[in-house]
C-alpha cells in the first residue's frame, strides 16, 4: 500500500521531468529563432567589425553560415533538425566562441566548474543554515541570537556579485590572503595532483564564500520564521507538556517539520541561486557557465548560447527532481499518499 | 487609516523601512532637481565635462568618473532608472502573480493544474541566461518594454505565494458563510478573500521589486544594459572594467553599490516588517 | 488521606495586550480531592483552559501567572505504582526533595528542571483538540513512548509493551502504534492521546474538552475510556467541558466557572437537581431534555462580558434576572453554604452579617417569585 503510492509519485514526478525538459527545450528553441532581429545578419555584421573587411557578406558566407548554424530550411525543419542534433548525438552545433569546436564541447568542459562550485555551496550554505536558523528561532531573544538575526538581514539583502567584489577587494586586493581570478593557478595543468587540488580550493574559496554567505542568510531567516510558527504548533505545547528534553523537543519535534518545507523552498530557489552564480563567475573570471555565456553572448554565438542556457535548465530541473524524489523519506504523509 | 498607522508602531522594521524606501523614491522624484544643482544645465553623461577621476570634493561630492562625468548626477540618474523599472515591473509581476495565484487557489481543476505547471516550470528555469539572450539581440529596450520583461520572468513567486494562501482561505468558514448567503464568487473574492491577502501582497509586491531590480542589475553588471544612460549595473561595470579597484578609485564602485544595498535594504525590511506584523512571535528577534 | 490532591488558591493568570491587561483567570479557588474524577464547567471564554495551562505551567506570553497558588500534594510515588509492579522510576533523577514530596509544593513556583521532572510522570494531560497535538511526522508509538523513556526506567520493548496495553485500555488496537497520526480519524487520535496520558500512572489526569468536535458514538467511546482508567488505577481526573451532559454521565463533583472566576462547586447530582447560582441555574435549564413535558428553551440574556473590564461587583448582575444594588458593587465571596457546597452569590450569603440563607423565598425553582 505504501510501495504502489510511492511509486505513483515517482513516474509522476519523472513524466513531470521529462515534459518540462522537453517543454523548455521547445520553448528556448522557439525563443531563439523568433525574436526580433537577425541573428545570422548581426553575427556577419560582428565579424566584419572583427576582420576589418570592408565587403558585405558574400553569398558564400551566408551560406556557409546558415548551415553551420542550421538555419537553413523552414522552422519546423530547424527545429527537427536541432531536435536530433541534441537528443541523438548531442551536437549542439559548431561555436563561435572557438570555432569549429562544437559548442558541446566547450560547454561540458564549464559545465563540471559551476556544478562543483554552486552544489558545494548551496548544499553547505543550505546544511548550515537550516541548523543555525533553527537553533536562533528556538532560543529566543538572546545576545547571540539577535545579533546573528541582524547579521543574516544584511547579508541577505546584498545581492551576490557585490559580496562578491568586497570579498574581492577585501581578501584578493587588499590583503592578498587569496587569488584573484580563475579556478586554478596559471602555470598548472588540470590533474589530479595535489598541488592542483589545493589550487582549484584556494581559487575557489572566494567565490564559494560569495554565494554561501548569501545563501546561508537567507536559509537562517526563513528557518527561524518557520520555526517560530511551528512553535506555535499544539504538538509542540503537547511535547513540552509531556516534560521531554529540550534537545529531544527541538531535534526530533521543530527541526524535522522545518525540514519538509525547507527541502521544497531549495528545490524552487535552484533558479535562482543559479542566476547569482553566474553573475559571481564572471567577476572571477571563473570558468564556468557563467563566464562562457558571457563570452558568447559578447559574439553572438548562438550555438553555445542556446546550449547553455538548455543545459542550465537540464541541470536546474535535475536537481529539483533528485530533491523531489527525496520527498518520500523526508515526509510521511506523502509516503501514504495521505 | 489608524489601522495602518497602528501597524508602524508594531513594527519598527516596517517603519524603518518604509521610511528609508520613501525617501529614496523621494530623491529620485527629485532627481532632476538635483542634478542641476550639481552641474547646472549639462547633460550628465556627456563625456569631458569635468577633469578626469577627481577624488571627491564639494563641487563633486562622489567624484568624477573616467570620461569626465560628474558620479553624483550618473547615481541620481541611474537611481531613478532602477526604482522606475524595479517598481513598473513589481507590481506587474505581482499583479500578474496575484490574478493567477487567486484563479488557481479559488477555482481550482484544470484551470489549476495547467497554470501550475507553467508556474513551476518558469520558477525552475534559471533566468538570467534567457534574460541575458534576449537583451543581446534587443539593444536598448525602453523601461516599459524591460519591465514587462521582467515581469514575465518573475510572476511565478507571486503566483506561488498567493495561491497558497487562498487555498488556505477559501477553506475558511466564512467564505462558506459568505457563499451561503448567495454572494457570487467574485464578490467573495473581493470582498472576503482579498482583505486577507493584503499582507501576502506587499510581501510580494516588495519582493517582486528586489527580484527585478537584482535581475537588471545581473545584466547591466555584464555590460547589457541601455547604452545610453547610466544604470546602477552599469556604473560598476565600467568601475571596474577602469581597474578603479586597482587605482583605488573606491567611490566609484561602493557609490552605486551602497546605493543598490540601500534599495534591497529598505525593501526587504519593509518585508520583514510585514511578516513580525502578522506573526507577532517573530517580534523581540532583532532586538528591534 | 484528607489533604486535597490539588489545591488552587487565589490563581490570576493574565494576558499582556497593547490594550491593557486581560484578566482571563481572575481568582480561581478550587480543591481537587484524590481519586475523584473532578469536572470544570463554563461558557466558552471563561477561562477554564487557561486554568489548565496555568496547573501545567504552559501558559505562553503574552499570558502570565499574575498571582495566586497552586499547591499539588502528591503520594510518594512508592504509593503509586501500578498493581502489577511494573512503573520503574528512574532514580536519584529527581529534583524534589523530600521534604516537598511529603509536604507537596506549589506549582506556581516550580523551576524548570523540576517541572520537567514532574511533567507526565505526575501530571498529565490531555489538550484540547487533540488532533493537532500530534507531531504529523513521528509515529504514534513513538511519540506514545518518547515521555516513557524520558522519565522512567522502560526499556523500548517495555514501553511499546505498557503503549500496547494502555491503547488496549481506550479501546484501540496495537497496530496503532505504527502509525502516523493522518492515518487515524479524530476519535483514534484522541483516544491515543489519552492513553499516553496514562503511560506513567500519573497521579492526576487533566483533561481539556477532549469530546468536544467530536460525534456522540466517538464521546461515548472517549468517556468510557476515562472511566476505564480511573476505574483501573484509581487516578484523579480533571475534566473541563463547556458540556454540561458530559458532566453529568462522568465526574463526580463540578464547579461551574464564569468570567475567571468559579461560582458554584457541588456533587454533579445535587448541582443537576438544585443549581444554586442563578448563572448555574441558567445553564442547567438551558440544557434540551429529551422526552417530558416541552418546557420553553430557556437562554441566558446578554453576552459574556470583555475580559478587559469586568463589570464592578459580582461579574454576572448584568446578566442575572435577580440582580440587586448590593450585586452592582461588591463582588460575592466564594462561600461553603452547605457541606460540600460552594456558592458565590448575594443571595445565599450576606457579607456583612456572614449569615447563610439557603432558602431566599426570592428564590424559589430558580423564579423570582
Amino acid at each position: 500500500m505504501q510501495r504502489r503510492a510511492v511509486l505513483r509519485y515517482v513516474v509522476r514526478r519523472l513524466a513531470i521531468y521529462f515534459l518540462t525538459i522537453f517543454g523548455s527545450f521547445t520553448i528556448a528553441f522557439l525563443f531563439f529563432r523568433m525574436i526580433p532581429g537577425n541573428p545570422l545578419g548581426a553575427l556577419l555584421t560582428s565579424l566584419q567589425q572583427r576582420s576589418a573587411y570592408a565587403t558585405a557578406a558574400s553569398q558564400e558566407m551566408v551560406e556557409y553560415y546558415t548551415e553551420q548554424l542550421g538555419l537553413g530550411g523552414t522552422i519546423p525543419e530547424q527545429y527537427l533538425r536541432y531536435v536530433s542534433n541534441v537528443l541523438f548525438r548531442f551536437d549542439f552545433g559548431p561555436s563561435l566562441v572557438a570555432f569549429p569546436t562544437p559548442a558541446q564541447e566547450l560547454i561540458f568542459r564549464a559545465l563540471p566548474w559551476t556544478i562543483g562550485l554552486l552544489g558545494l555551496s548551496v548544499i553547505i550554505s543550505w546544511i548550515f543554515g537550516i541548523i543555525i536558523g533553527g537553533l536562533v528561532g528556538w532560543m529566543r531573544a538572546s545576545p547571540v541570537s539577535n545579533a546573528l538575526t541582524t547579521f543574516a538581514i544584511a547579508f541577505s539583502q546584498v545581492p551576490q556579485y557585490i559580496v562578491a567584489l568586497i570579498l574581492l577587494f577585501l581578501f584578493a586586493f587588499t590583503l592578498a590572503w587569496l587569488p584573484v581570478r580563475n579556478a586554478y593557478p596559471a602555470n598548472l595543468t588540470p590533474a589530479f595532483t595535489l598541488e592542483f587540488i589545493l589550487g582549484v580550493i584556494k581559487h575557489g574559496t572566494l567565490p564559494a564564500l560569495a554565494i554561501v554567505l548569501v545563501s546561508v542568510s537567507g536559509w537562517m531567516l526563513s528557518t527561524r520564521s518557520l520555526v517560530v510558527s511551528i512553535l506555535g504548533e499544539d504538538y509542540l505545547l503537547y511535547a513540552q507538556a509531556k516534560g521531554l528534553p529540550r534537545r529531544n523537543i527541538f531535534f526530533h519535534y521543530v527541526l524535522r517539520n522545518a525540514l519538509l518545507p525547507q527541502l521544497t523552498a531549495l528545490a524552487i530557489s535552484l533558479g535562482f541561486i543559479v542566476n547569482g552564480a553566474l553573475l559571481v563567475e564572471t567577476l572571477f573570471n571563473y570558468p564556468g557557465l557563467g563566464s562562457l555565456l558571457v563570452t558568447a553572448v559578447g559574439i553572438l554565438d548562438l550555438n553555445t548560447i542556446q546550449g547553455i542556457v538548455l543545459m542550465s535548465i537540464v541541470a536546474v530541473l535535475t536537481a529539483s527532481l533528485l530533491l523531489d524524489l527525496a520527498l518520500p523519506f523526508v515526509d510521511p504523509r506523502i509516503r501514504t499518499g495521505g | 487609516m489608524r489601522l495602518y498607522l497602528q501597524f508602524f508602531r508594531e513594527s519598527k522594521l516596517l517603519a524603518i523601512g518604509v521610511f528609508i524606501f520613501l525617501l529614496i523614491c523621494l530623491l529620485s522624484i527629485i532627481q532632476p532637481v538635483l542634478i542641476k544643482g550639481l552641474i547646472g544645465e549639462l547633460n550628465p553623461m556627456e563625456v569631458g565635462s569635468f577633469a578626469i577621476f577627481d577624488p571627491p570634493s564639494t563641487a563633486h561630492p562622489l567624484g568624477t568618473d573616467r570620461y569626465g562625468r560628474d558620479v553624483m548626477a550618473l547615481l541620481l540618474l541611474g537611481l531613478r532608472y532602477s526604482l522606475s523599472i524595479g517598481l513598473l515591473a513589481g507590481i506587474v509581476s505581482t499583479f500578474i502573480g496575484t490574478v493567477v495565484g487567486l484563479i488557481t487557489g479559488f477555482y481550482g481543476g484544470w484551470v489549476d493544474n495547467i497554470l501550475r505547471s507553467a508556474t513551476d516550470m518558469i520558477l525552475v528555469i534559471p533566468t538570467l541566461p534567457l534574460l541575458i539572450t534576449l537583451s543581446v539581440y534587443i539593444k536598448d529596450m525602453d523601461v516599459v518594454s524591460m519591465a514587462f520583461l521582467l515581469a514575465a520572468f518573475s510572476w511565478p513567486f507571486s503566483a506561488r505565494t498567493i495561491r497558497a494562501q487562498v487555498l488556505s482561505l477559501r477553506e475558511r468558514s466564512y467564505v462558506d458563510l459568505a457563499r451561503a448567503s448567495g454572494m457570487s464568487r467574485i464578490e467573495i473574492i473581493f470582498q472576503e478573500i482579498m482583505p486577507n491577502l493584503l499582507p501576502y501582497l506587499g510581501v510580494s509586491l516588495a519582493a517582486s521589486i528586489v527580484g527585478a531590480i537584482l535581475a537588471e542589475f545581473g545584466l547591466e553588471v555584464i555590460g547589457l544594459g541601455p547604452g545610453n544612460i547610466a544604470t546602477l549595473g552599469l556604473m560598476i561595470n565600467w568601475a571596474i572594467g577602469w581597474g578603479s579597484m586597482t587605482l583605488g578609485k573606491w567611490a566609484l564602485i561602493a557609490a552605486p553599490a551602497g546605493v543598490l544595498i540601500l534599495i534591497f535594504l529598505s525593501l526587504n525590511l519593509i518585508n520583514l516588517g510585514l511578516e513580525q506584523t502578522f506573526n507577532p512571535r517573530l517580534k523581540g528577534t532583532t532586538g528591534l | 488521606m484528607n489533604k486535597p490532591l490539588l489545591d488552587i488558591a487565589n490563581l490570576r493568570v493574565y494576558f499582556h495586550s497593547v490594550r491593557g491587561e486581560y484578566k482571563v483567570v481572575d481568582g480561581v479557588n478550587l480543591k481537587v480531592n484524590r481519586n475523584e474524577i473532578f469536572g470544570l464547567a463554563g461558557e466558552s471564554g471563561c477561562g477554564k483552559s487557561t486554568v489548565i495551562e496555568a496547573i501545567m505551567r504552559l501558559i505562553r506570553p503574552p499570558g502570565y501567572i499574575q498571582s495566586g497558588q497552586i499547591m499539588f500534594y502528591p503520594e510518594s510515588v512508592a504509593e503509586n505504582t501500578h498493581p502489577d509492579g511494573k512503573v520503574r522510576q528512574k532514580t536519584g533523577e529527581d529534583t524534589l526533595s523530600p521534604d516537598q514530596l511529603a509536604n507537596g509544593f506549589d506549582l506556581v513556583k516550580l523551576g524548570e528542571r523540576p517541572l520537567q521532572q514532574i511533567r507526565w510522570k505526575y501530571i498529565s494531560y490531555v489538550p484540547q483538540a487533540s488532533m493537532n497535538s500530534l507531531n504529523p511526522i513521528m509515529r504514534i508509538g513513538a511519540q506514545m513512548i518518547d515521555a516513557m523513556l524520558t522519565h522512567s526506567a522502560y526499556t523500548k520493548i517495555e514501553a511499546q509493551q505498557r503503549a500496547a496495553e494502555v491503547l488496549e485500555i481506550v479501546g484501540l488496537p496495537p497496530r496503532v502504534l505504527w502509525s502516523y497520526p493522518h492515518e487515524l480519524s479524530g476519535g483514534m487520535k484522541q483516544r491515543a492521546i489519552i492513553a499516553t496520558a496514562m503511560t506513567l500512572n500519573p497521579q492526576l489526569v487533566i483533561a481539556d474538552e477532549p469530546t468536544t468536535a467530536l460525534d456522540v458514538n466517538v464521546q461515548r467511546a472517549i468517556l468510557e475510556a476515562i472511566l476505564n482508567i480511573k476505574q483501573e488505577s484509581g487516578t484523579t481526573v480533571m475534566f473541563v467541558s463547556h458540556d454540561l451532559a458530559v458532566h453529568a454521565e462522568l465526574v463526580d463533583r463540578l464547579a461551574i466557572m464564569y468570567a475567571g472566576k468559579i461560582v458554584e462547586v457541588d456533587t454533579v447530582h445535587k448541582l443537576f437537581k438544585e443549581p444554586l447560582h442563578p448563572y448555574s441555574q441558567r445553564l442547567f435549564a438551558s440544557i434540551p431534555v429529551l422526552g417530558g413535558v416541552r418546557t420553553r428553551q430557556e437562554s441566558i440574556l446578554g453576552q459574556a462580558p470583555d475580559r478587559l473590564s469586568w463589570p464592578p461587583g459580582c461579574r454576572f448582575h448584568p446578566r442575572c434576572p435577580f440582580a440587586m444594588d448590593k450585586c452592582k458593587q461588591i463582588e460575592p465571596p466564594l462561600v461553603e453554604v452547605e457541606p460540600g457546597h460552594q456558592v458565590a452569590c448575594h443571595l445565599y450569603y450576606d457579607v456583612n452579617t456572614r449569615a447563610i440563607n439557603l432558602t431566599n423565598e426570592k428564590v424559589q425553582n430558580g423564579k423570582l417569585s
